[in-house]
């Protein structure tokens, strides 16, 4: 079996159960954590650089290169 | 700017494959996603989740699973910001 048909199945299995343990953990009107992560040309990028600037869509994605 | 737990060479190819001008940022060791409570009940991977986050860094929108597929009410909610700051 692929490593990305594993990933798409797990991707199911997740999807059925996220209802039952889903909390809100953060929620609007709360601070968003900050945080410095490489980006795709290796470049540290922190939220805090864009304070007092920008407005941001930050999009958490399932994986790469799948349908998720 | 996108999020995923892939690393930056997984995320260059995925940004090059669909024309990607913005970052796309690697949390490979889950930490952010975990941060934001967003990590997968497998601890696998980030469940889909987008946040508008405003200048002050204040969370003022949150779209979950299928709802974070459609970028409309994100988009909303940044013209909104906008409006407001004006």
């Amino acid at each position: 079996m692929s490593k990305q048909l594993l990933v798409i199945i797990a991707m199911g299995v997740n999807g059925m159960l996220f209802p039952l343990y889903a909390k809100a953990e953060l929620k609007v009107g709360d601070r968003a954590p900050d945080f410095a992560l490489k980006d795709q040309n290796g470049k540290t990028v922190r939220l805090s650089d864009f304070s007092g600037k920008k407005t941001i869509v930050l999009a958490f994605y399932i994986r790469a290169s799948t349908p998720g | 700017m996108g999020v995923s737990i892939d690393k930056p060479e997984s995320n260059r190819a995925f940004a090059r494959e669909i024309g990607a001008t913005f970052p796309i940022l690697s949390d490979p060791d889950k930490a952010t996603a975990k941060a934001y409570g967003v990590l997968s009940f497998t601890r696998l991977f980030a469940n889909r989740t987008t946040f508008v986050i405003d200048k002050d860094r204040v969370i003022q929108h949150i779209d979950h699973g299928s709802d974070a597929m459609d970028p409309g009410k994100s988009f909303s909610a940044c013209n909104l910001l906008e409006h407001k700051k004006q």
